[in-house]
């Protein structure tokens, strides 16, 4: 059992040096980068001028010589290629993600500001997802074909079809601007620090409840028809036969033999998930007014300043890495077959 | 008394809009200790009958369309859930055919074993409990039980994981132990092994076998009485000496025929009964034997042959049973 877990974090090695890889590819083509310069080049020699700045055709904020210094430095765009990538990892590793060209902060500190505003969002949107999502998806397969069934269905079928921002700006338009029932946005209130502890936090889960409804609703059909299906199946299962063969009650084959095996399909999605909350979404970000990985990232992107969003995608995909590490996991927790191997029975 | 009585038993099943009768009237009774086999082709309703008896058909497309099932007297579909659960499993265990999903994946076989104690003797302490599940494993014939009690399903091969549910179904002593074809999803040497032990098992513990298989050369090494299926009635009742002796149902005697033995010229083709069951769907109303019957003749198609009794213990249901009991109907293949 161990063992499974000791191999399955050495293999961290291996996809960590592919997704940097990848990420590193990426930065070649930011500003400053080979593209870049060959654009700029003929540019040059097309319109005949003297250019101060980077090749930009669509306005924006430019980018001065010396942060196009600072990108060719960082990214070593004058070495070999082999060379500025090993350099570039010794960085990373050291969280030296470079310097962001609009606060020129350092990228890591930008990012890790906003990060504890998203990971809050995150494990709360994990946490309302499996919480709906399971003991609904429990009961509708109990319940199959019943009116709750149907009734349900059609909800979060509707949560799903209808696109998050639009949900957004409905629950702010509804409960916020007319109703008056929420705030209107932010994360916290101005007067937040004056606030007790009990108040405050009090005013971040009033913040908090739009958005989160915002952000969860889309995915609430998917992991409750996953967790119905997945049931269901495991019910009609021949072991579930054999429990109640035993002289076991219904109820108690479901939870005590069903339900564990029927966890595993949701298991296997848990990892994605979390690296997928963490980054949000700027959109709802956006219309919430809520300082998060999202908007930064958006911002970033809006503004050229490409150091941070390739400081984000370096963040993001190790997040992600994080999170196939945790759905392995939680399978094996969940399914001993993982950990102790199958196909090795003898006769 | 015999120890359960099934009596004119139909069971039906809800398909789309329709129902379907897949078991018609089937009668019979099982003695106390003894081993009776049930016999006949996939999907004659042998399944369907021995999860009636558990009150395990499924629901809720599946129910008892008539008759009764009597165990020591008392009509279990009429008992209540809770009435019911004290005898599955306690006094009535079954074992399946897929060894392999027939056990779950996630629980050890140790768990799985001690829940047969904590359902039905819950004031045993856990230690008696291990070590009865210990003695349930050497009594299945399973090598190092204590290993086995904390390893995974998928740790065992088929033939192990039938033990191990033999071991569930023996745990709290039933009176009757029903098999639905337990070594069909096992090779043959396993297969073999697993009838000597049930063999053995029955004469350790005086339970009443209800044997449910597809093979008739298996009904032979373990059953003092048969019950033949074809198509959701019965063809034919008997002892097993006056079946294989004396066959009167002319499908018993293509079964038969279609047995190979020992005495056959090696390589020759062997006799199998032609033609294809009648879908459940488009039954005859005669005999639901006549499309693959050598012997049939215009009554057969036009009227259902009753069961009848045709000697003490013989029971048969076929129009020409008096001429196949005489011996004037020519042999099967001839
Ligand atoms: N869940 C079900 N729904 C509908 N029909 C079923 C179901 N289970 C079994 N049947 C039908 O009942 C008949 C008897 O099946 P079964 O008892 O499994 O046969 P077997 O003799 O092979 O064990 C078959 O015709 C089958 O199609
Ligand atoms: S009743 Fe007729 S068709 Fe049916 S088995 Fe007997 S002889 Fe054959
Ligand atoms: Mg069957």
């Amino acid at each position: 059992m161990t063992s499974y877990f000791i191999r399955r974090l050495l293999l961290i090695i291996p996809t960590f040096i592919g997704v940097t890889i990848l990420v590193f590819t990426l930065t070649r083509l930011v500003p400053g980068g080979p593209i870049e310069r060959m654009l700029s080049e003929a540019a040059l020699a097309g319109a005949d001028e003297t250019a101060t700045t980077s090749y930009d055709s669509q306005g924006g904020s430019t980018l001065s010589d010396a942060q196009l210094e600072d990108l060719k430095a960082y990214y070593g765009f004058d070495k070999p290629v082999v060379v500025s990538y090993f350099e570039w990892l010794g960085k990373v590793l050291v969280l030296d993600l470079g310097r962001s060209t609009r606060y020129s902060d350092p990228v890591w500190n930008t990012i890790t500001d906003r990060l504890p505003v998203s990971i809050f969002y995150g494990v709360w949107a994990l946490i309302l997802t499996y919480g709906v999502c399971i003991p609904l998806g429990i009961y509708k397969a109990i319940r199959h074909k019943t009116a709750f069934d149907n009734l349900t269905s059609a909800l979060v079928f509707a949560g799903y079809a209808i696109p998050n921002y639009v949900v957004a700006l409905l629950l702010l338009t509804i409960f916020s601007a007319n109703l008056e029932w929420f705030p209107l946005g932010g994360f916290v209130s101005d007067d937040f620090d004056e606030l007790s502890g009990f108040e405050k936090i009090g005013d971040v889960s009033i913040h908090a409840v739009l958005p989160l409804i915002a952000y969860t609703l889309g995915g609430f059909a998917f992991y409750t028809i996953l967790m119905k299906n997945s049931l269901m199946d495991n019910l009609a299962a021949e072991y579930v036969r054999t429990a109640v063969a035993k002289g076991m009650d219904f109820r108690r084959a479901i939870f005590g033999h069903a339900f564990r095996n029927s966890l595993i399909p949701i298991a296997t999605g848990f990892g994605n998930n979390i690296s997928l909350i963490l980054t949000g979404s700027f959109l709802i970000e956006t219309i919430f007014n809520i300082d998060g990985i999202g908007l930064l990232g958006f911002e970033s992107l809006v503004e050229r300043d490409y150091p941070v969003v390739m400081g984000i995608l370096v963040v993001s995909s190790i997040l992600f890495l994080i999170g196939n590490i945790l759905s392995d996991i939680c399978v094996a927790l969940v399914d001993p077959r993982v950990k102790f191997g199958s196909g090795d029975a003898g006769q | 008394m015999p120890i359960l009585e099934i009596d004119q038993l139909s069971i039906a099943f809800d398909t789309e809009g329709d129902v379907v009768t897949v078991v018609d009237r089937v009668s019979f009774d099982l003695e106390a200790g003894e081993t009776l086999g049930v016999v006949g082709e996939s999907g004659c309703g042998k399944s369907v009958t021995a999860l009636s008896i558990m009150g395990l058909l499924p629901k809720p497309a599946g129910r008892i369309q008539g008759g009764d099932v009597r165990f020591k007297g008392e009509s279990l579909p009429s008992l209540a859930p809770e009435r019911m659960r004290d005898i599955r499993g306690n006094r009535i265990a079954m074992i399946f055919q897929e060894p392999m999903t027939a056990l779950n994946p996630v629980h050890r076989v140790g768990r799985q074993l001690a829940e047969t104690y904590t359902l039905h003797q819950g004031e045993l302490s856990a230690d008696v409990v291990h070590r009865r599940c210990l003695g349930l494993l050497e009594q299945v014939g399973i090598p190092a039980p204590e290993q086995r009690l904390s390893e995974y399903p998928h740790q065992l091969s088929g033939g192990m994981r039938q033990r191990v549910m033999i071991a569930m179904a023996l745990a709290s002593k039933p009176d009757i132990l029903i098999a639905d074809e337990p070594t069909t999803a096992l090779d043959v040497t396993i297969q073999a092994q697993i009838l000597e032990l049930l063999r053995d098992l029955q004469r350790e513990t005086g339970m009443a076998i209800i044997f449910i298989t597809h093979d008739l050369g298996v009904i032979a090494e373990l059953c003092s009485r048969v019950v033949v299926m074809y198509a959701g009635r019965m063809a034919e009742q008997a002892g097993i000496e006056p079946l294989f002796a004396h066959p009167v149902h002319p499908y018993t005697r293509g079964l038969l025929a279609s047995i190979p033995r020992l005495e056959d010229t090696p390589k020759t083709l062997l006799t199998t009964i032609p033609g294809v069951v009648p879908s459940i769907e488009e039954l005859p109303s005669g005999c639901r034997f006549a499309n693959r019957c050598p012997y049939v003749k215009d009554l057969c198609s036009r009227e259902a042959p009753e069961l009848v009794s045709a000697s003490p213990g013989h029971r048969v249901a076929c129009h020409r049973w008096r001429e196949a009991e005489a011996g004037t109907l020519e042999n099967w293949g001839s």
